[in-house]
């Protein structure tokens, strides 16, 4: 049965059309499909694995759409050339801040050592966060959840706080919303702007190796 | 139509090269990203031409956000330590993306800005 694949279909893209009428940062598809999907699950007594088992084909697709993010990346390599020490400064920092930050917020709010390496991981793509998690000892399925927490943030919050902000370049504005919030990040950022999509799907992958490459040697150092 | 198979064989190939990598070599990062390089590192030597991958990829792209919602429909099954531990979850994510965005955004713009002049002052010169 793919019910439940329909179901998603069809909310998600009745989502994505009205946010496309109204512009609106909170008229997010995704937040709406999720927030339209889970009760009206609940309501019915669908257990998530259920709903889980009847979408395979569009979590399937997850990874391959990773993989084609190298083709933006591709397309602006003559910016990257140019880019390269905003790039590699930004996303090395940004990593490290992300971690330590995020750890310590949970630990001071009385996270235990196994929550606080589950929160590590939050502003990488999932199946790398998911990796990073289990090797710290936390648990993967609630890393899931803050790394969509992660991206929601800056799906949503991103734009609006950029232009707050006053972050303008689509350099820097692209690389933020990949160093903050990954792949979420960067399906909006490469719907606003193709450039920006580009420099934060650099800052997705950038990002995911630094983390999955310092967080074993960083977190023992968190919890000290 | 030929153009779209061509670039899905494509991207699905290094996927499933990504997947062999990381199964021979236990190494802890996902295949996706290793397939991703691997496409990237494709592209950037002229092995493969940017068109033969762009209308698949492009078309991936468009829809990606829709590939998220089966996964974040997961939270359902964890409204219990979402309450427990709810303000170290949502302070540590949130709190921490937020300080992040602010400072690594205005590095960005600072450096962005600064590094675009001084390309410009060069080609002027």
């Amino acid at each position: 049965m793919m019910l439940w694949m329909f179901a998603t279909l069809i909310i998600f893209y009745s989502a994505r059309f009205f946010s496309s009428k109204f512009k609106n940062p909170i008229n997010n598809p995704l937040l709406v499909s999720i927030c339209v999907l889970i009760p009206v699950l609940m309501v019915l007594h669908i257990p998530y694995s259920t709903y889980f088992h009847d979408n395979f084909i569009l979590n399937y697709l997850l990874e391959p759409s990773v993989v084609a993010l190298a083709y933006p990346l591709y397309a602006q390599l003559h910016q990257i050339r140019q880019h390269w020490r905003v790039i590699m400064f930004g996303c090395l920092l940004g990593s490290i801040m992300s971690m330590v930050t995020g750890t310590l917020i949970a630990l001071f709010f009385g996270a235990t050592p196994e929550l606080a390496a589950t929160i590590l991981p939050k502003s990488i793509t999932t199946p790398l966060a998911m990796a990073v998690s289990h090797e710290l000892g936390g648990e993967p399925s609630i890393t899931a959840i803050v790394v969509v927490l992660a991206g929601l943030f800056g799906a949503i919050g991103g734009m609006p706080l950029a232009k707050l902000l006053r972050i303008t370049h689509p350099t820097a504005k692209g690389l933020t919303m990949g160093t903050t919030s990954h792949a979420l990040g960067t399906a909006a950022a490469a719907e606003n702007d193709f450039q920006e999509g580009a420099f934060s799907s650099l800052a997705l992958v950038i990002c995911g190796i630094i983390t999955s490459i310092l967080a074993p040697f960083l977190y023992p150092l968190l919890l000290l | 139509m030929f153009t779209y198979i061509r670039s899905f064989l494509l991207i699905f190939l290094c996927l499933y090269i990504g997947k062999g990598i990381v199964w021979i070599t236990h190494i802890p990062i996902s295949a996706s990203i290793i397939g991703m390089l691997l496409l990237f590192i494709l592209l950037a030597l002229h092995l493969i031409p940017g068109a033969w991958i762009k209308d698949g990829s492009e078309l991936f792209i468009k829809h990606m956000t829709l590939f998220f919602v089966p996964v974040s429909v997961g939270l359902m099954d964890h409204f219990d330590i979402l309450q427990t531990q709810a303000a170290s979850l949502l302070v540590g994510t949130l709190g921490s993306s937020l300080i992040v965005f602010v400072v690594i955004g205005k590095l960005n713009q600072i450096l962005a800005t600064h590094y675009e002049k001084k390309q410009k002052d060069k080609e002027l010169l």
